[in-house]
């Protein structure tokens, strides 16, 4: 079964993913896809009994994911960063972890991977501030990621290529490291 | 036609996110046709280059008139539009918008009418 296939079926009533549907203006369609781990799914819609604070970061990382999905210029590098693992120094990308990035404080961090072109899966989310603390905190993150898309599809490796344009349209490389 | 319903806070702030990437994108853009560095940015506007580098990266909080100033460091007159939710376009890379047939709207070859003397 392909990955695409088997996201449909964790999308299903009831299933561990969600599809992220911001809400679409004038002529805005789903130019991307993005399914989302429900959990955090349901934390960035959750608003009851948050603060003004919550909402206001929630807002933004609602509007930030959004972007993703109406099509809108990606970057490598204010938008979204491909993860380095610096356990593996010559293999810095091999697990295809990214972290999408909305800029507002407080700053999160979301973690997933392409399942295909334009296609993206959102899976573990972490603050800035925790992350900071040391690179062992980023390396967890892209060993909760892993977990959970060999939980969510096992046998299927994540979508990788060399070049940005081949994971997603309208892209723009800033990222010089890649 | 709208009435008088509370907007939920949650929508505001989304709608601002989105509304803060474009004029992100907008300067970014701006940036990178006036084919100027952060330096000479920074230069003109007699700020730290550090300050401008958050500027673009979207780390520093962008005020209208930080835009302003930007703008206007790299040659710019800043234009605000309030579009109804009906018209707003995709935007692409280039800020070229799409139409209703999802083909893009490309501006006039023959450009504007010269001003009357």
């Amino acid at each position: 079964m392909s990955t695409v296939l088997m996201i449909r079926v964790h999308e299903q009533p009831g299933g561990q993913l969600c599809r992220f549907k911001p809400k679409l203006r004038g002529d805005e369609t789903e130019v991307r896809k993005l399914s989302v781990y429900r959990e955090l799914h349901d934390w960035i819609y959750a608003e009851a009994g948050a603060s003004d604070a919550s909402m206001e970061a929630k807002g933004h990382v609602r509007g930030h994911l959004g972007q993703f999905v109406r099509g809108e210029l990606i970057d490598d590098y204010y938008f979204m960063k491909r993860v380095e693992d610096r356990r593996f120094p010559m293999a810095m990308f091999s697990h295809g972890i990214w972290a999408i990035g909305p800029r507002f404080n407080p700053q999160y961090r979301f973690f997933g991977a392409f399942a295909t072109y334009d296609w993206f899966v959102t899976l573990n989310k972490q603050s800035r501030d925790a992350l900071e603390q040391s690179e062992a905190c980023w390396h967890a993150e892209i060993d909760t990621s892993t977990k959970l898309w060999s939980d969510l599809f096992p046998g299927r490796p994540v979508f990788i290529r060399d070049a940005l344009g081949d994971f997603v349209s309208n892209a723009e490389k800033l990222d010089a490291r890649w | 036609m709208l009435v008088g319903k509370a907007l939920s806070k949650g929508d505001l702030w989304e709608e601002y996110s989105i509304n803060l990437h474009g004029a992100y994108e907008a300067m970014r853009r701006a940036f990178r046709q006036s084919a100027l560095t952060q330096d000479a940015v920074a230069e003109r506007l007699d700020a730290d280059k550090s300050l401008i580098s958050r500027r673009f990266n979207g780390s520093e909080n962008l005020t209208f008139k930080t835009l302003s100033f930007m703008a206007s460091a790299m040659g710019c007159r800043l234009t605000v539009l309030f579009t109804p939710y009906k018209d707003v376009r995709r935007r692409s890379a280039d800020g070229v918008t799409f139409g209703a047939d999802n083909t893009a709207q490309v501006p006039d070859p023959i450009g504007p009418l010269p001003r009357a003397a």
